[in-house]
């Protein structure tokens, strides 16, 4: 009867765990660094980022990496419509650095590098467009 | 149960299983869209700028301890004028304090010179994880005012008896709510009691003025004179008071009353021999009136010699009091003045007293073992013939540094035979010298005596040197003439009376004493700003004899 028990749990258990790896995967793969696709052409090339709305059904983290030699501020970034809020994690204070486009802007100001990579959250999915600097 | 069954039972565990990894990571992941919070805060209505304070935000459900802040304006986080802004990502993870959905949390202005602010809440709700950021609502600084308590019963100096109610009125002056309310009995020696009752009453929110009623049982008290305190608390701990003088008489007999702060002198620093008057207050706070109740007043031991004369005889109506007095002149050094109501205590006088216990009281009147004089050197000497010619004119516009010499006026100086007084002849340390000058003028017993003024117990607290007659004097001893140190004065003795030949001032041969001080022109000193200061003992003038009453003054001219 043990033996039993055993038999049919054991699949239980295995069939499970796969399934969590699985959904985790999937979920992890939307959080993945943004390195966003370079479009060129008419002599400029941008690089454009596609953003989601996070919203409780579909979970979607906007992580992303801006183009070496990036020269935009926060407020410059939130400034594009849609585009609520944008924040890094600072080792050095341990602690997150936000700006939100509320009130005109909350938030210290920051100058975007391409050293650290930026959080996004948006209203509503978007293309967020970068120029690529020479 | 059939094998049929047994895997049908299986199959939905293992479902229930795969539902419950799902939910397990779901969970987790959500606890990831930690939210920026981000609030606006009022200025207070008195016009004062929020901006530079600081919000405290918690989890109710981890407690006030675990917290994060931030300065409101342009220098905290949002670094915008009068807002805020927190990131629940800024807490040690190890704290497990993140903000989830569904969370509340509280916030608040912290503290800060009065000004502070309700307890504000709000919820996390999906909207904000999904956004990352969400507004807290606005929250006004408001000044942390203590209550204001206005008594209504029973009336300031009142007497009262059995049960009595007690009533006032408690105005909320700030936005937080009045919490606690209650009262205490002070017996005069800040012994606060509520054995009485206290009744705590807690009020609700909003309220402007509560009108606060409870009953106070004084048949726990003896009779006597108490204070009466209502306390007032706000709910963030400002609390507030107000107090009455009540009487409580139960017994329907009088109480004559003095205490210490109803005797009061004319000059309550007197110098020796003024003539000054005696004030007592005395109370009755008992239930009847006293037609007609002896005062005595003592100088001292209470023996018949130390009566100070003449006895009084006044009327204390119930409730009321009455003032008496008497002449006195004060001697030198501390007088313990005693008043003493309804004689003798020992059988509880003549009148018949709910409190037979506070009929006397002592003070202590000091008059201090020194005169001291101050003043302005001007004008001009000059010395004459008979016809009236001036020979040699000596303008005082440059007095500073002349000397001032004060000596009994029966002694007889010899201006270049002076000493510093605990030097002999020779300029040796002689140690007794002030212990016998504290007894030849009488003040070996006083707190202030010349042997405490002038030295540490042997040897001088301080010494400098004075040139007289163009002798210079070495090692004199001296003392800041009063409080401040603008003037000193020092003290010489007169080598040239050593009648004894032992080279040293004696009490044997009392030779002549002179206090010494050095002219500052328009120096600060203890009276006001004048040219000297000098302190010289009260009993200098009965040195020698045949006079006691005057001493003299000798100007160096420089």
């Amino acid at each position: 009867m043990i033996q039993k028990t055993i038999l049919v749990w054991l699949p239980v258990l295995v069939i499970g765990c796969i399934f969590a790896i699985l959904f985790a995967v999937s979920q992890q793969s939307t959080g993945e660094v943004n390195w966003g696709r370079v479009l060129k052409g008419n002599g400029a090339s941008t690089q454009l980022f596609e953003l989601k709305k996070d919203t409780g059904e579909s979970f979607n983290r906007n992580y992303v990496r801006f183009p070496i030699g990036t020269n935009l501020t926060a407020a410059e970034v939130i400034a594009n419509e849609g585009v609520m809020m944008i924040r890094y994690y600072d080792e050095g204070d341990g602690k997150y650095v936000s700006y939100v486009a509320l009130r005109g802007g909350v938030g210290k100001n920051f100058q975007i590098t391409s050293d650290h990579v930026y959080e996004l959250f948006v209203s509503h999915d978007l293309n967020l467009s970068v120029a690529v600097p020479e | 149960m059939n094998i049929h069954t047994i895997r049908k039972e299986n199959e939905r565990m293992m479902y229930g299983a795969v539902i419950i990894f799902l939910l397990l990571i779901l969970s987790s992941y959500q606890s990831e869209g930690l939210p920026v919070i981000i609030g606006f805060v009022l200025n207070a209505s008195n016009g004062t700028d929020a901006n530079n304070y600081s919000i405290v935000m918690w989890q109710p459900v981890n407690g006030r301890s675990v917290n994060q802040t931030d300065m409101i304006g342009e220098y905290g986080a949002s670094a915008l004028g009068n807002n805020w802004l927190i990131d629940c990502f800024d807490d040690p993870p190890t704290n497990n304090n993140d903000c989830d959905v569904d969370d509340v949390l509280n916030f608040e202005i912290i503290e800060q010179n009065g000004f502070t602010s309700l307890t504000m809440n709000f919820t996390i709700s999906q909207d904000m994880i999904d956004m990352g950021f969400g507004e807290a609502p606005n929250v006004s600084m408001d000044f942390n005012f203590g209550p204001n308590i206005t008594f209504w019963n029973p009336e300031n100096l009142s007497t009262i008896s059995g049960l009595q109610l007690v009533n006032a009125s408690v105005q909320n002056l700030s936005r937080f709510n009045v919490s606690t309310v209650w009262y205490s009995i002070d017996n005069r020696t800040e012994n606060h009691t509520k054995e009485a009752q206290p009744g705590n009453s807690t009020l609700p929110m909003h309220v402007n003025t509560f009108y606060y009623n409870d009953t106070f049982d004084t048949t726990l008290f003896p009779d006597g004179q108490y204070l009466l305190w209502v306390y007032a608390n706000s709910s963030r701990g400002k609390w507030s008071y107000n107090l009455l003088n009540i009487t409580i008489n139960n017994t329907g007999k009088a109480d004559l009353l003095v205490n210490f702060t109803t005797i009061n002198f004319s000059d309550p620093e007197p110098y020796e021999g003024e003539n000054i008057t005696i004030f007592a207050t005395v109370f009755n706070p008992g239930g009847i009136d006293v037609p007609e109740v002896t005062v005595l007043f003592y100088d001292g031991e209470l023996i018949p010699e130390n009566l100070i004369l003449p006895n009084r005889t006044i009327g204390v109506a119930a409730g009321k009091s009455n003032i008496t007095n008497v002449s006195y002149t004060p001697r030198m050094g501390s007088a313990n003045i005693t008043v003493i109501l309804d004689p003798s205590l020992s059988d509880y006088g003549l009148i018949d007293e709910s409190n037979e216990s506070n009929n006397l009281v002592n003070t202590t009147l000091f008059v201090p073992a020194y005169t001291f004089f101050v003043g302005n050197l001007s004008g001009s000497f000059s010395l004459g013939s008979s016809g009236g010619s001036n020979l040699i004119i000596w303008n005082a516009s440059t007095i500073s540094g002349s000397n001032i010499l004060v000596a009994d006026s029966d002694s007889l100086l010899s201006f270049t035979s002076l000493k510093a007084l605990g030097r002999d002849s020779a300029g040796l340390f002689v140690e007794n010298d002030f212990s016998e000058l504290d007894d030849l003028l009488d003040m070996e017993n006083f707190s202030d005596s010349l042997n405490i003024t002038y030295t540490a117990f042997g040897p001088p607290k301080n010494m400098t040197n004075f040139t007289v007659f163009s002798t210079l004097i070495t090692n004199v001893s001296y003392a800041n003439s009063t409080n401040t140190s603008g003037f000193i004065t020092g003290i010489l003795w007169d080598t040239d009376d050593d009648v004894g030949g032992d080279g040293q001032f004696d009490s044997a041969d009392q030779e002549d004493i002179v206090f010494i001080t050095r002219a500052q022109a328009s120096s600060q000193g203890a009276y006001g700003v004048y040219d000297y200061e000098v302190r010289v003992p009260a009993n200098l003038r009965r040195y020698k004899s045949p006079d006691t009453t005057t001493v003299t003054f000798f100007i160096e001219i420089i």
